[in-house]
């Protein structure tokens, strides 16, 4: 299994494989036994070649607090699928396109606003149903290509976003 | 697979106003069920005991195992017909536990006209034992009914799914091994007493059980013959003479007893593998369902947020992401078993057609159980599309969901108009289990555009011959089509007809689908078989 902590601002990409006793950790090209097991006073015992060291966990949603040897370390766990996919953060998306024909019910934004992922950007009717496009990331809105009321084929570019504002 | 990460603001002036407008639907709802298991009027209740019976609810906590869920079934059927002289067409339907094994109840309400059956009493006592059929579930029939409600008897005696059904089901289940148990609480009289006739193991009370082809009036018509209650079909003569019943029980407590200790002798169904894990919460709350449902039925919402509220861990391994984005279509787990989800996103155009196709082969390769999430106004329409194949495309889906041999779920999470209903595996093609939520909504089209429809062909017809229609006289015909559609599109409607198995509130569906996935894997799961899909 492939994990990516962030540590410090720090990204660590370990792996654990099963090993006959506990676990073997795949760390930047080291292999490292490692076990844990419960201790006797609700804690836990980690052990990491040989070397045993009491340590308590509190799991917080994605958040990791980890208290070890007197000092206490937050992690936040990513999923790998997550982590991988911050390769599309601008592409396709920022030229958002009609999923279906249809017209315009209502513009919620303007050429310069500042949007956040999620935010509201279109209202459009089509097939009895109305549909709201949503920023599909944080950016800034580039240029709204339809008026209210204006009707459209599916797959029209109907909005641009960009990253950052043009200069 | 990773978790859905959740565009909803439950802070948002939408998701509060939303969350509101839910809560009222519900609260309509819950009342409306409450009212229909438990209100009775008192002197119903007043004759019930006079007679020395239970309540059919009594008799159900005393057979299901404390603690234990029941998935009651079409609890509000027959709500909106007979003028409501039939709350929950006089019988109690579901999937619950009896000393340890998962069994379907067929249980009569004597409180409602002496527990008659109306043609619906008879549609809900069928789809149940459909459902004992298709899932190999064991039967506790409580019988506790007066016979056929004499003026509607047409409507429920001799057609293919009138009440012979019953006991031609009950047959089929004796056949495939599914065991079953009758207790007479009543008079079976006529057809009636197929019921306990035809159960592997039956016990009468004494007193007040009675099994009879014709009862004593009738006896007297026909042959002159006086005969009592008891000496015809009491308990004690056919426990002892004509072993037509088994085991007599002084009370009602004592049969529901020795009901349970039957059971308890049943043989455990070997369950059909399918991928499973160790299950856990949803990561995002489900109550949250009611901030995401529109108040307004036309305003889109996105699935996935559903899924989200529904599934382990909210996680889903979507496929093809990128690729008819109106049918969203994935993994997830579901009370640690393994499901396909199928769910709309907007109006099903070709691509998702075709996606939805590919994907239902995928779970039937794979032997992964399918649940349809319905939001549907159709198919799209237009000439660029009828170019495209459309029909052709839909008629692929709906080859692959009538041959899919994993068991389906489908829920009415809000539409389902149009030829969309059957693609996503409507009351038509067989889904185990089919649930409603209270505001949904199913048509063959919207209600406006069937009025406006209507409206348009009779313009068209007067204008033939030269005449016009006053705008009073557009709404003369608007009007009635309007209000009708309206009546019958809802979701009380629906269920009253028993085109569902019952409404669910959105947050129960977790654990109705979980009871579901359980009792379909008393079945084994066949290698799937598909026609010709028109390419």
């Amino acid at each position: 299994m492939h994990h990516g902590f962030v540590l410090d601002d720090q990204e660590f990409n370990v792996e654990l494989s099963r090993a006959r006793e506990g676990y073997r950790l795949h760390f930047e090209g080291q292999v490292i036994p490692l076990s844990l097991r419960a201790g006797d006073d609700g804690g836990q015992i980690l052990t990491v070649r040989g070397h045993s060291e009491p340590v308590r966990v509190a799991v917080d949603g994605d958040w990791l607090h980890v208290h070890l040897a007197g000092s206490t370390y937050t992690l936040r766990y990513q999923h790998p699928l997550d982590r991988l996919a911050a390769g599309h953060q601008d592409g396709a998306a920022d030229h958002i396109v009609a999923p279906m024909p249809g017209s315009i019910v209502a513009v919620l934004v303007r050429a310069g606003d500042a949007v956040v992922r999620g935010q509201s950007l279109l209202v459009m009717e089509s097939m009895k149903m109305e549909t709201t496009i949503t920023a599909p990331r944080d950016g800034v809105v580039d240029a709204v290509h339809f008026d209210k009321g204006q009707s459209f084929d599916r797959d029209t570019l109907l909005l641009d976003l960009v990253a950052e504002p043009r200069p | 697979m990773k978790r859905i990460e959740s565009r909803i603001n439950p802070a948002s002036a939408d998701f509060r106003n939303n969350a509101a407008h839910y809560r009222q639907v519900l609260d309509a709802f819950t009342e409306k069920q409450h009212r229909t298991r438990h209100d009775r009027p008192a002197r119903d209740i007043e004759r019930l005991r006079a007679q020395n019976k239970m309540f059919v609810r009594e008799r159900l906590d005393l057979l299901l195992d404390p603690g234990t869920p029941f998935l009651e079934l079409s609890t509000l059927a027959a709500n909106e017909a007979y003028g409501g002289d039939s709350p929950g067409a006089g019988c109690v339907t579901g999937i619950g536990i009896v000393s340890g094994r998962e069994v379907m109840i067929n249980a009569g309400d004597a409180s409602v006209k002496g527990g008659a059956w109306y043609p619906l009493s008879v549609k809900k006592t069928v789809r149940a034992l459909d459902i004992a059929l298709e899932n190999r579930l064991p039967v506790v029939h409580l019988c506790d009914s007066a016979g056929a409600f004499l003026p509607l008897q047409a409507e429920l005696f001799a057609d293919r799914y009138y009440a012979g059904r019953i006991f031609r089901n009950q047959c089929q289940l004796s056949k495939l091994n599914v065991p079953q148990v009758a207790v007479v609480l009543g008079h079976c009289t006529a057809g009636g007493a197929y019921v306990p006739a035809l159960s592997d193991y039956n016990v009468i009370v004494r007193g007040n059980g009675a099994i009879f082809l014709a009862g004593p009036p009738l006896v007297k018509a026909a042959t002159g013959e006086d005969v009592t209650v008891d000496e015809l079909g009491g308990c004690d003569m056919h426990t002892s003479v004509s072993g037509v019943a088994d085991y007599p029980a002084a009370t009602e407590e004592e049969a529901i007893a020795i009901a349970r200790d039957i059971v308890a002798q049943f043989r455990r169904p070997e369950k059909s593998r399918i991928e499973w894990q160790e299950p856990e919460d949803p990561w995002y709350e489900p109550v949250e369902l009611y901030g995401i449902l529109p108040a307004d039925i036309k305003i889109q919402f996105d699935m996935r947020e559903v899924i989200a509220r529904m599934v382990d861990g909210s996680r889903f391994h979507e496929y093809q992401p990128g690729y008819g984005k109106t049918l969203v279509c994935g993994y997830a787990h579901l009370w640690g078993y393994k499901v396909g989800i199928l769910a709309n996103n907007g109006v099903l155009f070709n691509d998702s057609a075709l996606k939805g196709t590919h994907f239902i082969e995928l779970c039937n390769q794979n032997r992964t159980p399918l649940v349809f999430l319905q939001n549907i106004t159709g198919f799209m329409v237009g000439r660029e599309y009828e170019r495209q194949g459309i029909t052709k495309d839909g008629a692929k889906m709906l080859m692959a969901v009538s041959n899919s041999a994993v068991p389906k779920f489908t829920v009415m999470c809000n539409g389902s108009f149009g030829a969309g209903n059957y693609g996503m595996s409507g009351r038509a093609f067989d889904s185990r289990l089919l649930f409603s939520w209270p505001h949904a909504q199913i048509s063959v089209m919207g209600a406006e555009q069937a009025a406006n429809t209507l409206a348009e062909v009779k313009i068209r017809q007067l204008a033939r011959s030269g005449q016009t229609l006053t705008a009073a006289r557009i709404a003369e015909i608007r009007d009635p089509v309007l209000a009708e559609f309206k009546r019958k599109q809802s979701a009380y409607w629906s269920t009253s007809e028993i085109w569902d198995d019952g409404i669910l509130d959105p947050v129960a569906t977790r654990n109705a689908l979980g009871m579901g996935l359980s009792a379909a894997l008393n079945t084994p799961i066949e290698d799937p078989r598909y026609g010709i899909f028109r390419m």
